[in-house]
């Protein structure tokens, strides 16, 4: 059984509506929700999901090696922060076609029509039964660790205000 | 001379926001890193500062149970007073959050023009409230009056008009 997640507010706006249809649609994986708080309310609403709450960052990484793909299903995102963390474990990443997330993370990882969950059901079975669908890790990890290392970062801040 | 930063930041009590936590890691960051800089962080006492953990940086306590629109207002005046004995000739960079871009904006008072700017992530408007979409046009409003906006993101930064000093650095992954 394939294991797929994402990590973030249990709200609508970070896709949990979304994640929990395609909980429901996609049979052959389990799907994780890693947050820091969740209200009972919540759990049982989506009752497809299975939560993660509370870890600290060492144990969320043991966790997420362990995890086969990362679906982000964001509805608002600035960047995105668990898509990076995802590439930097190796992880491959679906996501909706959102500007700001494909402005940073360019082909790095799969792009799915914007709130098609149908396309999004399709895209995640392609990528579990290794059909196809599946970016080059390596390349988007350094693609990651060249752009967005806080060297690189904070250097191009300093050049800017000094 | 030793180059000196002020960062401020609104801190979130609730839940952890990526823009707050990146925006400390950051400075965090930049702060060990260079020793020839001194960098002062201002944020009240949420949940990114208690992980970032750095001493060096002033935390002020609010009541989290306070009314928003006080505590809107009584950091951004708390910003302004913590930042107002500091050398003029300081940078002064803040996150996007209402408290530290009303706090910005006055400092202009103090600061020299080029040395003030704010990190914007991006530029959503995240629900149909009035209230929602007045703060979106009061963030827009301010981060135009501080007028050196640093981006996380191309597309943001190609959404706000030129009239703006616009700058790309990308956002940190720690």
């Amino acid at each position: 059984m394939k294991k797929i997640y994402f990590v973030g507010l249990p709200v609508k706006e970070k896709g949990i509506e979304d994640f929990s249809y395609l909980a429901g649609k996609i049979k052959e994986a389990k799907f994780y929700w890693f947050c820091l708080k969740l209200d009972n309310s919540i759990k049982n609403k989506y009752k497809k999901i299975n939560f993660l709450v509370g870890l600290n960052d060492r144990e969320m990484k043991k966790k997420i090696s362990d995890m086969d793909l990362m679906a982000c299903c964001s509805r608002f995102e600035g960047f995105c922060l668990p898509i990076a963390e995802a590439i930097l474990l190796k992880k491959p990443v679906i996501s909706y076609r959102l500007k700001e997330v494909e402005s940073t993370y360019l082909n790095n990882i799969e792009y799915i029509k914007c709130f098609s969950l149908n396309k999004y059901v399709r895209g995640i079975k392609k990528v579990i039964s290794n059909k196809g669908l599946c970016k080059d890790a390596k390349k988007a990890r350094m693609f990651v660790i060249n752009n967005y290392s806080p060297e690189v970062v904070s250097q191009r801040l300093l050049k800017i205000i000094f | 001379m030793n180059k000196k930063i002020i960062a401020l930041t609104t801190d979130p009590y609730g839940n952890i926001h990526g823009y707050s936590l990146v925006f400390i890691r950051l400075f965090n960051f930049i702060q060990k890193n260079n020793p020839d800089l001194t960098v002062t962080l201002i944020s009240n006492d949420g949940v990114c500062s208690k992980i970032v953990n750095n001493k060096k940086f002033l935390k002020i306590k609010l009541n989290p149970k306070s009314n928003l629109l006080f505590k809107t207002i009584f950091l951004a005046f708390l910003f302004i007073k913590n930042v107002w004995h500091c050398d003029k000739g300081s940078v002064l960079i803040s996150n996007t959050e209402i408290p530290e871009l009303l706090a910005a904006f006055f400092l202009k008072i103090k600061f020299k023009h080029g040395n003030i700017y704010c990190i914007v992530h991006d530029n959503h408007v995240r629900d149909k409230l009035l209230k929602t979409k007045m703060i979106n046009k009061l963030r827009n409003f301010l981060i135009k009056r501080v007028n050196n906006a640093i981006f996380v993101n191309r597309y943001t930064m190609k959404q706000l008009d030129s009239s703006i000093n616009k700058f790309y650095i990308g956002n940190p992954i720690f």
